[in-house]
């Protein structure tokens, strides 16, 4: 094996119990967690074992009462050839005993909170279960919050987290398949799918994409994302993740596939539409208006945030006609002793609003009463007041942040491509910026997640089809599911095709 | 390879063959906001009065604009407008330029020269309002102090709009309807006229009648009340009043004009046109300004009679004003005739000059009240 940490079939070398611990030892030389313990049955003192586990992985309270205390306390026969076989069966209590003599099998039980316990005379060690560690409790996602709706959200227990899932989708239809990732990190990994609704062209694609995986380690699902999606250098996700149930489970019932992995609440799911970027878990737990016009506010927010700058600087530099006589005079008058050209002092802006959201987002929060005082007075107040930027462009910058912040999935998205555009407006005016979207939106219909057009709208004949996308309608008119997600469309019983 | 080649061979001409591009800051432009173009002193063609806007500095004193006048003197119009580089230290921009006022005496001379260059050059919109001064100068009109505007140009292009709007009394002409009217057979020009209104503690200026034109030569003045009438005929209401009296000649009853419409048929029989001018107007009783219930005594059929003898009486007298004083086609009856029926147009279009001071005219006017804001009193006997 190439890698020094994988021991391929490597088993234990003899049925001598000191020897066993020993080889195990020397495994994890250097490795102080490493606890072993010796003890033997009071009855029949020739009935030694050996327990060894990982501090701190394992519940003290499981080795102690369902594994210790009952080897102590049983009465062994005299010589017991078989002695593993004896407590695997008879003694122990743990719910998953594992019989192995493999070395990999045994490591990697080590390092997972499981308890290896060896006995005198036996090649074979056990692998109980008694994994144990401190999770984060059960809490609302931060990036995610609702005001109505489900309040639970993922943490960083893959079982726990699967549990949650199965909560809420209590069929056997949902499949959950083992994956693990990472030739060093060896992390755990859930394919989460409705057997009867997944697009198999969809699971097949996924399943090769992520057997071509050879990472060291994932410690987040965007690891696996980026190896995995289409358009690999684009700002369009076009694999999703969130960290509610409640959305993974939705999305499963829409045809698509979940990936959870171990340690981290994010998980992914796939195909991944850009009008998902607009929609959010709570549009389906208000009034269908509302969420309609929250959804069109949102797309709208994208549309501004992305080209409002530009637009600003097409109409002052090259546009003036366009613009209306009171505002071209109120503007004119802002600009009036400004030493920078519009178009540098409009970059200048965005790369500061950037900069004010970025130590925002990073700095510790009782520094906050300190920024918005500094952003807000500073940079917007005294640097119109010293004339070193005019005021519409402290608008324009603003209005073109805050309605970024409306769009948070697309924001590494706006971000560049609002720096295109204005660069395209900056050379070309309202002429070039035309060019610029149009080489965007090509961009976006070009793309594809897993087989499936991420902007399907133009492929779309049923009307069915339309009334989740731009509008959420209201559940007594959605019947069927999209039909290019999912190979079975009916979602109401006598509804939509039979 | 050769997709990247195609792409771009694309881009190089989406690039190159757009037309007029530039980039220019927006304070380094002279906003003008109004011309004036007089005969030329020391030996120029034109002499023209530039108003411009002067802004505050900075946002902190939010400077309201102030007009500037510059004045220069030019071959033609773009030898002025350059001219005017040498005092000013921004390029002069006309793209929210709103009226050009001619001098009475360029305007006798024909007005087709000063309009080609605001028709050729792309900052100067083709909606250009024109006006004619009754004034000695264009000029001076700009040199006023503004009354209720912050702009003298502004606030004459807003009386104008709200003038020919709300009171009918005078056109607003843009700049492509001028040159559609000097290029149509059979229709002749009238321009709005702006004259000083002296006032105690300094004039302003008003829109009064329209200048009437020959082809591109003016050749004299309609008042407000011909030019109303003129507006009728142009079916160019939108609003305004009309004034009648129980006798001819009264005033003492006012209609508002809700919404009107003309139709002119022409008829022709030998050489001499028969114009059928069918004026239907919507109006409200809103004022009678005499102590007698003239309404209720009489009944708004009777009342809208009136209306209709005032009606038909205007505009018969202004037609024949027309004829007989300045026999320029400014009612359009010659393209009515070119429209209906061509065939006709054609025999007559090489002698219209004569024919329209001849032409036979009748005027049917046919006015509706449909309200009358009357106050009911409802019990309380």
């Amino acid at each position: 094996m190439t890698n020094s940490d994988s021991f391929g079939t490597a088993k234990l070398p003899s049925n001598d119990l000191e020897a066993n611990v020993k080889y195990l030892c020397n495994i994890f030389k250097d490795d102080d967690t490493l606890i072993k313990r010796f003890f033997s049955s009071a009855h029949e003192p020739s009935a030694k074992f050996c327990i060894l586990f990982s501090d701190g992985m394992i519940n003290n309270k499981l080795i102690n009462e369902d594994i210790i205390r009952p080897v102590l306390e049983y009465s062994f026969q005299k010589d017991d050839p078989n002695l593993i076989q004896t407590v695997s069966e008879s003694i122990t209590l743990s719910n998953s005993v594992e019989r192995t003599d493999q070395v990999e099998e045994l490591v990697q039980g080590i390092v997972y909170g499981d308890t290896i316990l060896l006995a005198r005379g036996c090649q074979d060690a056990l692998v109980l279960n008694t994994k144990g560690w401190a999770v984060r409790s059960i809490a609302e996602p931060e990036s995610e919050r609702v005001l109505r709706g489900p309040r639970e959200g993922f943490n960083e227990s893959l079982l726990m987290n699967l549990s949650m899932l199965r909560r809420k989708l209590r069929t056997p239809d949902l499949k959950m398949k083992y994956r693990a990732f990472g030739t060093r990190s060896k992390t755990k990994a859930c394919l989460c799918y409705l057997d009867s609704l997944v697009n198999k062209s969809v699971l097949e694609e996924l399943e090769k994409r992520l057997d071509r995986i050879k990472i060291d380690g994932t410690l987040d699902t965007n690891y696996i994302a980026e190896l995995i999606k289409d358009s690999p250098f684009s700002a369009i996700k076009t694999v999703g993740n969130t960290e509610r149930p409640d959305v993974v489970a939705g999305r499963l019932l829409e045809g698509r596939i979940a990936l959870f992995l171990d340690g981290t609440p994010s998980v992914l799911t796939v195909p991944h539409l850009f009008i998902e970027h607009f929609q959010s878990d709570e549009d389906y737990y208000v009034h269908f208006v509302f969420s309609s016009i929250g959804r069109f506010l949102r797309i709208f927010a994208f549309v501004i945030s992305l080209t409002f700058p530009a637009v600003y600087v097409a109409l002052v530099t090259f546009h003036q006609e366009m613009i209306p006589t009171q505002l071209l005079l109120s503007i004119s008058a802002a600009r009036q002793g400004v030493p920078f050209p519009t178009a540098l002092e409009t970059v200048f802006m965005l790369v500061v609003f950037e900069m004010l959201r970025e130590s925002g987002a990073r700095m510790p929060g009782i520094m906050g009463q300190t920024l918005s005082i500094v952003g807000a007075l500073v940079i917007g107040q005294a640097a119109v007041d010293a004339k070193l930027v005019s005021a519409p462009i402290i608008i324009v910058v603003g209005l073109a942040g805050i309605t970024g912040l409306m769009v948070p999935r697309l924001k590494g998205y706006i971000l560049i491509h609002r720096f295109c555009l204005l660069f395209c407006a900056c050379i070309l005016g309202l002429y070039g910026l035309l060019l610029g979207i149009v080489a965007l939106l090509v961009g976006i219909f070009g793309m594809h997640s897993f087989g499936v057009p991420i902007v399907p709208d133009i492929h779309l004949k049923n009307p069915q089809e339309y009334k989740d996308i731009y509008f959420r309608f209201p559940w007594s008119l959605m019947k069927t599911r999209p039909g290019y997600l999912s190979e079975n469309e009916v979602r109401q019983a006598n509804g939509g095709k039979k | 390879m050769k997709r990247m080649l195609a792409l771009a061979a694309a881009l190089l001409m989406m690039l190159t063959f757009t037309g007029c591009w530039n980039y220019h800051e927006i304070e380094t432009l002279q906003i003008v906001s109004g011309v004036a173009v007089d005969v030329g002193r020391n030996g120029y063609k034109y002499h023209v009065t530039f108003e411009c806007i002067k802004l505050g500095q900075g946002s902190q004193q939010p400077g309201s604009p102030q007009p500037v006048i510059l004045e220069t003197d030019g071959n033609t119009i773009f030898d002025a407008v350059r001219s005017a580089l040498n005092e000013s230290d921004k390029k002069l921009y006309f793209s929210h330029c709103e009226i050009v006022i001619l001098s009475k005496q360029l305007a006798r001379g024909g007005i087709k020269s000063i309009l080609d260059w605001f028709m050729r050059d792309a900052e100067p919109r083709d909606t250009l309002e024109f006006l004619v001064s009754k004034e000695d100068t264009a000029g001076i009109i700009l040199q006023q102090k503004p009354k209720t505007g912050q702009v003298m140009s502004y606030q004459i292009s807003n009386a104008l709009h709200e003038s020919a709007n709300a009171a009918g009394k005078n056109l607003h002409v843009q700049l492509y309807q001028i040159n559609n009217t000097l290029n149509t057979p059979g229709s002749d020009l009238s321009l709005p006229a702006i004259e000083l209104k002296p006032e105690a503690g300094g004039g302003t200026v008003q829109v009064e009648g329209d200048a009437v034109f020959q082809e591109d030569k003016m050749v004299g003045w309609i008042t407000a009340d011909q030019a109303k009438a003129l507006n009728f005929v142009l079916n160019k209401i939108s609003g305004g009043l009309l004034l009648t009296g129980k006798q001819p000649g009264e005033q003492d009853l006012s209609l508002e004009i809700i919404s009107s419409s003309t139709k002119v048929t022409p008829v022709v029989t030998g050489t001499v046109p028969t114009m059928n001018i069918n004026i239907h107007t919507m109006a409200a009783y809103a004022e009678q300004n005499s102590t007698e219930d003239v309404l209720t005594k009489e009944g708004t059929e009777t009342v809208a009679g009136y209306a209709e003898r005032t009606l038909k009486a205007d505009v018969e007298n202004t037609i024949k004003l027309v004829q007989e004083q300045y026999g320029t086609d400014i009612f359009d009856f010659g393209s009515d005739i070119n429209q209906s029926m061509p065939g006709e147009w054609d025999k007559l279009k090489n002698n219209w000059p004569d024919t329209f001071k001849k032409l036979k005219y009748h005027v049917n006017a046919e006015v509706e009240i449909k309200n009358a804001a009357t106050v009911v009193d409802k019990g309380g006997k």
